[in-house]
């Protein structure tokens, strides 16, 4: 009795140590692996990069310099990236009003609150509906109003989709404000609080913002240019944005990639306000099949 | 069992069993580190295009015997990240072979060039690879160059004719 | 035919001979008198004050007004589609009334070209008060985009200013002549000017007829710039997708407005020049009486069209434009809205069918009512709109839902107001308010029957 007692109690304390000594190495080999440099692969490591006449060419990484490029300036900002043709894809049945975009825009542009790219509205369709939580910015439409009216070509539409603003030309007329039907724009009435001061002007990253000009929501083509995501995709913390390039036919919010013409027909993507006919480059997919309820969970509210 | 409790004495038994068995299990660990080899084939049949993966050991730069049950991940590189391939779960036969279909009508570039990669991540007794290869399975990008169309939203210089005509009186 | 215009004008124009009438219309132009140097000290300090609130706004940005992003136009923008409605009563008397043979408005020529001188020049210039980088105001020139409304609108006030200056200039060289020879008693300055201007006018017969060929020209030329500019103006705000802007309507709206608005001013200038300038004989109670009347005809088609403008809106109530309408006819503007639709229209129109009414001062202070009404109604036009937008507006700064001009704001509008009322004041000092030689010209049709 005694001996079957004996007995147990080593092969308890067998299969713990056996289990604690695994799981001790396990992790041992991780902790080295991960503290010497990952140079399992380096021999196989390629990557694809696209060659200035659109060919997919494949090229060592080791080979490759990544140099932060310098922001384009306003003559080479209106030249789009070639080949690219950028939309946005906005999951509305994921919203939940976190507004973390909003606060990593602010931050990637120097914004102030009052100017804020991106606004979350709380919207109903109707009064039968559930409300949901709509984020909205530029829409970088296909036949721009805001671009019809500017009187000195401030503002213009690229090939890869982007309308962007030259705050070198404005003259400050508001009349691109008065003519957006989506309230995309914001206007800097006064002088701007920014510490970038000696950072050379670029449309492409809308900094330093400048006193009597207007700016909106821009893609952060600066960063696009070197296949980086804007950080308004990458923060949000529940993948509602997804953003792409319509010519690969692939969207992705940062952690999940699919096709976009998937997406759109299996969700029925649409744009708001269709009817306008400005044909919007970014495209809201039907707040249904939620798997949360609505939460009003700010203070925000219709005025 | 038995044999384990007589050789240890007591006192230090504890110490001295979970001290072995992390050293034993370590070596283990850091031996099962073994390489994979994928090789891509890609083949149509019936209009459809397919891709077969095939694992095998990769001993000393020699190819050894292919891999049953292991998760490959198979992508296409695009713009921004990855996008996958295939099914939800790939994983190889008994011969080591996976065979997934190719999406239909992707972009490629200009030329119809994709990349389709294949990775081994986190799989249990083999280190982290990938391998990748380009074919001209994706449908040529046409890109329209056509800046200078005339556009109400066009710059200055591309208004439409009739404007500029108006211009005149 | 000649017996119907001697009719006429021998009930409008005094039995005076030649002499007497340069003698009577140049007598203003002396040395200026106490009166008016205390008229130009108080229009001077007026745009003092607005200069140094236009100082405020350059140095500290558009911010120091009350406009945000949501209210993105205000009064800068109404201030300056009323300017340009008060400026076609320079087409609207000495074209429309002139080329249809209503010679009463003879005398009404040259002070209605000076007004719309003077309201396109002050137009001009509280645009680019308006803009957030006037610093950059070549951009305009040098970047213009031909498919723009404001550069259309650009073009055209351009167009008519100088069309509007050749009209004065032009019908004014014989009465400069007359000038040149007459006055002797001034400093020597104003002398040159008048001879430099003058053109070697001799007063011959064929400079008379080549007069009134070019005079003819640009008669015919202004009407449909005239009506373009307005237009135009409403094009800013109709190729916008804006509730109240979105019609199809606004073109004629604007431009019957700025008609009757028109009439209105000049009823206005009729009464202070009548009475500063002691022009009694010449601008009578007739003028007063036309004037009027045309001010009641005007007001009716503007009356029409603004029934248009509400009528379909209203009934369909659709969407933002609903919660526009409704803000307008029982919201937060209906005490403004109704009272300038009625007090400024309705009541106009239905208290001068009366003849008593048609007096120089009642009409006068009817006029004024008219003017404050249609600065207000372009408020109406432009700052209720862009409250209402398709989009929600939430989580904005309080200051963001109304719009309130800070004082700057108003500061600049009046000595934009001032500045109008300075250039007519100088220009009318410099020559004859009344056309000499076109009222001569009638006296003389009068005397040859």
């Amino acid at each position: 009795m005694n001996e079957n007692k004996k007995n147990q109690s080593a092969r308890r304390k067998f299969v713990k140590a056996f289990l604690t000594g695994s799981v001790g190495a396990v992790a041992g080999k991780k902790l080295l692996s991960s503290l010497s440099a990952k140079d399992e692969n380096v021999s196989d490591e390629q990557i694809t990069a696209l060659s200035s006449d659109g060919k997919l060419i494949k090229v060592l990484k080791s080979q490759v310099d990544h140099p932060h490029h310098k922001p384009a300036s306003p003559s080479e900002a209106r030249k789009g990236i070639y080949g690219k043709k950028f939309v946005l894809i906005v999951d509305l049945a994921k919203c939940k009003n976190a507004r973390k975009c909003i606060d990593s825009c602010e931050k990637h542009h120097h914004l102030t609150p009052d100017r804020p790219f991106i606004k979350v509205l709380k919207m109903q369709d109707n009064p039968k509906a559930s409300p949901y939580w709509m984020p909205k910015k530029c829409f970088q439409c296909d036949n721009p109003p805001c671009v019809k009216v500017c009187p000195v070509g401030a503002t213009y539409k690229r090939t890869d989709n982007i309308v962007l603003i030259d705050n070198d030309r404005c003259i400050g007329c508001r009349f691109c404000m008065a003519a957006c039907p989506y309230s995309a724009r914001v206007f800097n009435w006064g002088k701007p609080q920014t510490t970038e001061d000696n950072q050379a002007y670029s449309p492409e990253t809308s900094v330093p913002s400048k006193i009597g000009t207007v700016e909106k929501c821009d893609f952060c083509p600066d960063l696009l240019r070197e296949n980086k995501l804007p950080p308004c995709i990458t923060s949000c913390p529940n993948g509602v944005l997804y953003f792409g390039d319509a010519n690969d036919d692939t969207v992705t919010n940062g952690e999940e990639t699919v096709r976009l013409s998937e997406l759109l027909r299996d969700k029925a993507g649409y744009r708001y306000m269709e009817d306008l006919g400005t044909e919007p480059n970014v495209y809201y997919l039907p707040p249904v099949d939620r798997m949360f309820p609505f939460q009003d969970n700010t203070e925000a509210s219709d005025v | 069992m038995t044999a384990y409790k007589l050789i240890i004495s007591p006192g230090i038994d504890k110490f001295a069993i979970y001290l072995v068995l992390f050293i034993l299990q370590f070596s283990m660990v850091l031996a099962q580190d073994k390489k994979a080899h994928i090789e891509l084939d890609f083949w149509e049949e019936e209009g459809k295009k397919y891709i077969t993966a095939t694992a095998s050991d990769f001993d000393h730069d020699s190819i050894g015997a292919p891999i049953e049950e292991i998760e490959l991940y198979m992508y296409v590189q695009r713009t921004f990240s990855l996008l996958p391939i295939g099914d939800r779960f790939n994983e190889t036969d008994e011969n080591g072979e996976l065979t997934i279909e190719f999406p239909k009508d992707l972009p490629g570039d200009t030329i119809g060039l994709v990349n389709v990669i294949v990775k081994i991540e986190d799989a249990d007794e083999y280190a982290d690879t990938s391998f990748s290869k380009v074919i001209n399975w994706g449908r040529p990008l046409i890109i329209d160059m056509s800046e200078n169309k005339r556009e109400l939203w066009a710059a200055g210089a591309s208004a439409p004719i009739y404007l500029l005509i108006l211009q005149i009186p | 035919m000649s017996d119907i215009i001697t009719k006429i004008e021998r009930v409008d124009l005094p039995e005076k001979d030649f002499e007497n009438i340069e003698d009577d219309l140049l007598r203003h132009i002396s040395r200026p008198s106490r009166n008016y140097r205390i008229w130009m000290g108080i229009l001077l300090l007026i745009i003092l004050i607005g200069i140094v609130a236009y100082v405020r706004q350059l140095k500290y940005g558009l911010a120091v007004t009350a406009m945000r992003d949501y209210t993105s136009w205000g009064i800068y923008i109404s201030n300056f589609v009323f300017f340009v409605a008060v400026s076609l009563v320079g087409s609207l008397v000495s074209s429309i009334l002139r080329l249809s043979k209503a010679s009463w408005a003879t005398p009404l020529n040259r002070i209605s070209e000076i007004i719309a001188i003077a309201a396109i020049i002050c137009a001009s210039i509280i645009i680019i008060v308006d803009m957030g980088r006037p610093d950059r105001f070549l951009n305009v020139f040098l970047y213009g985009r031909i498919q723009s409304p404001i550069i259309w609108d650009v073009i055209i006030i351009a167009t008519y200013l100088v069309i509007s200056f050749l009209l004065f200039f032009v019908s004014l060289l014989p009465d400069i002549g007359l000038c040149r020879d007459r006055l002797t008693n001034l400093p020597k300055w104003q002398k040159n000017w008048y001879r430099l201007l003058a053109c070697n006018w001799k007063d011959k017969p064929e400079q008379y007829a080549n007069l009134k060929k070019i005079i003819a020209i640009l008669e015919i030329m202004v009407i449909p710039v005239a009506f373009a500019i307005h237009t135009i103006t409403s094009w800013l705000f109709a190729t916008t997708w804006r509730p109240g802007w979105d019609s199809t309507n606004l073109g004629p709206y604007f431009v019957s407005g700025a008609f009757m608005v028109g009439a209105a001013c000049i009823i206005i200038a009729m009464f202070f020049i009548r009475k500063n300038l002691r022009l009694h004989e010449y601008i009578t109670h007739k003028h007063f009486d036309n004037m009027g009347k045309l001010l009641v005809l005007l007001s009716l088609v503007y009356l029409y069209f603004n029934i248009n403008e509400y009528l379909g809106p209203a009934f369909k109530m659709v969407g933002a434009e609903g919660e526009h309408i409704t803000e307008l006819f029982v919201g937060k503007y209906a005490p403004m809205y109704w009272l300038v639709q009625l007090g400024g229209l309705v009541f106009p129109i239905l208290i001068l069918i009366f003849r008593p009414f048609r007096k120089p001062f009642p009409i006068m202070i009817v006029s004024s009512v008219v003017l404050i009404g249609a600065w207000l109604k372009r408020f109406l036009i432009v700052i209720p709109t862009l409250q209402h937008t398709y989009l929600p507006i939430q989580d904005v700064d309080e200051s963001y839902l109304h719009y309130i001009p800070t004082w700057e704001e108003w500061a600049i509008t009046f000595a934009s107001f001032a500045g109008v009322l300075l250039i007519i004041s100088v220009l009318i000092k410099l020559y004859p308010v009344l056309p000499i030689w076109e009222i001569r010209e009638q006296k003389r049709l009068i005397k040859a029957n």
